[in-house]
C-alpha cells in the first residue's frame, strides 16, 4: 500500500466523537472530498455539526463497504428513476429501525452520498408502494390531521375514481 | 462500576445524543427529499399520498412549487407507458394533469350517477358526462343577448366549439366578469389582453388532447367493425371447410392486425391466411377418420 492510499482524516460527530477514516472512503462523501481537496492535508479533525456518533458509523460503514466503487456517473436520471432494485448488501444494511433510515438519510443528504441517498429514498418508496393510506399511516407513525371538511372533499374525490 | 461512573455513564450518553427523540416523516423530512423519495412512486401512489395527511397533501398540491410540479412530472414520465410523452398545456399543472388525464374515471360533478358515459372537457379542466356539462355551461348566444356579457370579457374565457357556436363555463364567466368589473377601467384592456393570450395558447394546446380523442373514437370505431367482420368471415370458412369457427378463432392469423384502415385486398390476404390455417385442421381430421376406418 502506497502511503497516498493510507493517508487519513479524522472527522467528528456533532456528540464529539472522532473518527479516524481512510481519506478514500471519506471520499465517498462529495462534501468531505471537496472539503479535503480545498483543505489538503491537516491534522485537525472536520467537525460534522449534522451527524452524531450512531449514525456516522453506519454511514462510514457504507462508504467502507463502497469505497472502490466507481464514483458514480452523471447518470441519465431516467433509468436511474426507473431501476428501484436495491441489491442483497444493501438491503441489509438498510435492515434498521425506521428513525435510523431517516437518520441516515438525512446524513447522506447533508454529506452529499448520491448512492447512499438514492437507496435510502427507494427503502422508504418501497415501504409506500401499494399501501392504502391508512397502511401509511400505521407504517410511519402519521397522524390523521385532516378536518372533516377535508376528509369529505377527499373522499369525493376518490369516488370519482374508484373503479381503478 | 461505581454509582458515580454509572452516573456519570448515563449522564454522558443523554449529553452525547442531542437528537434522541424520534424522528417524524411529518416532521423531520424536509421537501427536498420528500421529493426524492416520491421519483420512484407511481402516480397511484402518489394519489395515495394526498390521502395520507396534511402535510402530504399541501406537498403534492402547491401548483406553484417546482418541486411539486417536478414530482409529479416525474412519476408521469416514469409511468409512460400509461401516459404519452406530452407536457400538460399551458395553465395546467402536473396534477390537474394527471387527474384529468388518468386519475378521473368517471363525471367529476355526479360521479357517474345521471350518466355512465364522461368525457374530459379540456377547455374546462373538467371530466363531466353530457347532463352534467349541459347544467354547467351556457351558450355565447344567451350569453351575449340575455346576460349582456361585453364582448371583450367573452374572449377571455375558454370555449368549446362545435362548428362556430360557442359554449362557456358558467362558473368562469361569472368569476372573469366579476374581476373585470373590480379592476380599474384605465388598465382593464391591459388585464384582457393578457387574459386573451392566456386563453388563446391554452386553447391551441388543449385541441391536440381533443384531436387524440377523436381519434380514439374513429380508431374504436374501426375497431368495432373490424371484430365484427372478422367474426362473420371465420364463421363462412368454418361453414365451408366444415371445421370448428373456435378452432379457427384461435389462430394466430385470427388476431392479426390487418393495416389501418384495411382495404378489400388486406381482407382477401387475411381470408386466404385464415383459410391455409383451417385446411390445416381439415387434414387433421381426415387423418382421425381414416385412422379410424384402418383399425
Amino acid at each position: 500500500m502506497s502511503a497516498s492510499e493510507a493517508k487519513k482524516i479524522t472527522l467528528k460527530s456533532c456528540d464529539d466523537i472522532e473518527f479516524k477514516v481512510d481519506i478514500r472512503v471519506a471520499s465517498r462523501s462529495i462534501l468531505l472530498k471537496n472539503m479535503i481537496e480545498d483543505v489538503g492535508e491537516t491534522d485537525q479533525s472536520i467537525p460534522l455539526p449534522n451527524v452524531n456518533e450512531r449514525v456516522l458509523k453506519k454511514v462510514l460503514e457504507w462508504c467502507e463497504h463502497h469505497k472502490d466503487d466507481p464514483q458514480p456517473a452523471i447518470e441519465d436520471s431516467d433509468t436511474r428513476r426507473r431501476n428501484t432494485e436495491i441489491d442483497d448488501w444493501n438491503k441489509k444494511f438498510l435492515e434498521v429501525e425506521q428513525d435510523m433510515l431517516f437518520e441516515i438519510i438525512l446524513a447522506a443528504n447533508y454529506l452529499d452520498i448520491k448512492q447512499l441517498l438514492d437507496i435510502g429514498c427507494k427503502t422508504v418508496a418501497n415501504m409506500i408502494k401499494g399501501k392504502t393510506p391508512e397502511q401509511i399511516r400505521e407504517t410511519f407513525n402519521i397522524q390523521n390531521d385532516f378536518t372533516p371538511e377535508e376528509e369529505e372533499q377527499i373522499r369525493k374525490e376518490n369516488e370519482w375514481a374508484e373503479d381503478r | 462500576m461505581g454509582a458515580q461512573n454509572l452516573f456519570f455513564a448515563m449522564l454522558r450518553s443523554d449529553y452525547s445524543t442531542p437528537r434522541r427523540r424520534q424522528l417524524n416523516f411529518t416532521t423531520d423530512i424536509p421537501p427536498e427529499i420528500f421529493a426524492a423519495i416520491c421519483e420512484y412512486l407511481t402516480p397511484d401512489d402518489l394519489f395515495t399520498l394526498l390521502r395520507v395527511c396534511r402535510y402530504f397533501r399541501a406537498l403534492l398540491s402547491a401548483s406553484r412549487s417546482a418541486y411539486t410540479q417536478e414530482i409529479w412530472r416525474t412519476s408521469r414520465l416514469r409511468s409512460s407507458e400509461l401516459f404519452d410523452h406530452r407536457p400538460p398545456p399551458k395553465g395546467m399543472s402536473e396534477q390537474q394533469y394527471m387527474l384529468l388525464h388518468y386519475w378521473l374515471t368517471k363525471c367529476q360533478f355526479c360521479r357517474g350517477q345521471k350518466e355512465w358515459e364522461s368525457k374530459a372537457y379540456w377547455p374546462f379542466k373538467v371530466r363531466a358526462c353530457r347532463s352534467c356539462l349541459l347544467e354547467r355551461t351556457i351558450s355565447k348566444h344567451r350569453l351575449l343577448n340575455e346576460w349582456k356579457i361585453p364582448k371583450g370579457v367573452l374572449s377571455c374565457l375558454p370555449y368549446i366549439s362545435i362548428g362556430t357556436y360557442e359554449i362557456y363555463w358558467i362558473s368562469d364567466v361569472i368569476q372573469v366578469e366579476f374581476r373585470f368589473r373590480t379592476i380599474p377601467p384605465a388598465t382593464r384592456t391591459l388585464w384582457a389582453t393578457k387574459q386573451q393570450e392566456r386563453v388563446r395558447h391554452y386553447l391551441q394546446d388543449v385541441e391536440e388532447f381533443e384531436l387524440a380523442y377523436k381519434y380514439n373514437m374513429i380508431f374504436w370505431y374501426y375497431k368495432e367493425q373490424e371484430s365484427i367482420r372478422k367474426s362473420c368471415m371465420v364463421d363462412d370458412i368454418a361453414a365451408e371447410l366444415a371445421v370448428d369457427p373456435q378452432q379457427l378463432k384461435e389462430l394466430s392469423a385470427y388476431e392479426e392486425p390487418l393495416q389501418w384502415p384495411p382495404k378489400e385486398r388486406d381482407w382477401a390476404a387475411w381470408r386466404h391466411k385464415i383459410v391455409i390455417g383451417a385446411q390445416q385442421f381439415t387434414k387433421l381430421q381426415r387423418r382421425k377418420v381414416d385412422k379410424r376406418w384402418s383399425l
